[in-house]
């Protein structure tokens, strides 16, 4: 009896175990995109204790009663950053009236060089309504952690150690007006696209 | 008096904004066409930038962007942007080639020229020169119009 009992625990176990090894094989045979969009569709906790690019100590709490939508990259960033805070700061214009209902906050992956005053600068070349925000290199970390996002340092030259670039997940995420996450956007969405989903969500379609 | 004025300014900025697009018009190399050769503006404290580009080749022959060189930047490679597990980076690129025939898109999110060490803050308006450096047609100098940050 009892070892009729092992027998099938041994067997429900076994079972169990190779159906996970072959649902992480086949996650691995996927191709890259889709695994990031599977991460990335897990829910989030999304919660951040930062501060803002006018000094302002803030939390998700400081938006609630708005949405937002959180984008994490660096003022060094020449390429993918600029382009997407440029479609941000176009939906910010597309959306009208309906802007005021979200807040579009940019995070830095880099705050050694991304001090408050700097985000300042930064964030206004975009769009008047962008947050900046910063923290010391643990607060950032653990945000990134409760956003599931990655990023690293990157050396393009090793003598050059002050030329470094950064690495960073660039998923957009939508937060309800209850701090909540949403949904997510992928980078290059495109701002007509993002006006559109974002304009679906504020009407409630 | 005040309508001639008027005029001769309005011809001026005319021949100014006509010279301006020339500029930033098209080079053409044996086979090969540049255009839109174009930068973001930069914020105040960043030292790097991208530059993008539209390469046509018109000929039989393939050719190679090896390198690029200019007075605005410490050092300017070719990069491109990759998302590799969900991650983005920017990843050095030996060459850019150019089929025969064929055409080289440098766009927002992909391969552009990287400047670093910029020498000074790329402001809307500005025009600097680059010099794109090809495997057979050698190097080419080129004019790059600066546009605004949310562009
Ligand atoms: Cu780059």
């Amino acid at each position: 009896m009892v070892r009729r009992f092992i027998l099938t625990g041994f067997i429900v176990f076994a079972s169990f175990m190779s159906y996970k090894a072959w649902t992480i094989y086949q996650f691995n045979q996927m191709p890259s995109q889709q695994r990031a969009d599977i991460l990335t569709s897990i829910p989030i906790e999304g919660v951040f204790s930062l501060t803002d690019h006018n000094a302002r100590s803030v939390s998700m709490k400081t938006y609630f009663g708005r949405h937002t939508l959180i984008f994490f990259g660096y003022t060094w960033c020449p390429d993918v950053c600029p382009t997407v805070l440029s479609d941000i700061a176009v939906v910010m214009d597309n959306l009208g009236q309906q802007s005021k209902q979200l807040v579009p906050i940019l995070i830095t992956v880099d705050p050694e060089r991304d001090t408050v005053s700097v985000l300042q600068d930064y964030v206004s070349n975009f769009h008047p309504d962008i947050v900046g925000l910063t923290g010391s290199l643990d607060e950032i970390a653990k945000t990134a952690k409760s956003f599931r996002v990655r990023y690293g340092k990157m050396y393009l030259d090793p003598d050059e150690p002050d030329d470094y670039s950064m690495s960073h997940s660039v998923t957009l995420f939508l937060m309800g007006p209850d701090g909540k996450p949403l949904r997510t956007f992928r980078h290059n969405e495109g701002a007509d696209e993002l006006t559109k989903e974002l304009r679906a969500v504020f009407d409630g379609t | 008096m005040k309508k001639l004025f008027a005029f001769t300014v309005a011809c001026l900025i005319l021949v100014m904004g006509s010279t301006h697009e020339l500029r930033a018009n098209s080079v053409t190399v044996g086979d090969l066409v540049i255009s839109n050769v174009w930068a973001r503006s930069t914020p105040t404290n960043v030292k790097t930038a991208a530059v993008y580009l539209t390469i046509t080749n018109n000929g039989q022959h393939m050719d190679r962007v090896s390198g690029a060189r200019t007075t605005m930047a410490g050092k300017a490679m070719i990069h491109q942007s990759k998302m590799v597990d969900g991650v983005m980076k920017m990843e050095h690129a030996q060459h850019a080639m150019i089929k025969a025939g064929g055409k080289l898109e440098m766009a927002p999110g992909g391969m552009h020229v990287m400047l670093m060490k910029l020498t000074g803050q790329l402001r809307e308006g500005m025009v600097f020169p680059l010099i794109l450096m090809f495997e057979n047609s050698g190097d080419v100098e080129l004019q790059v119009t600066v546009k605004k940050t949310g562009s």
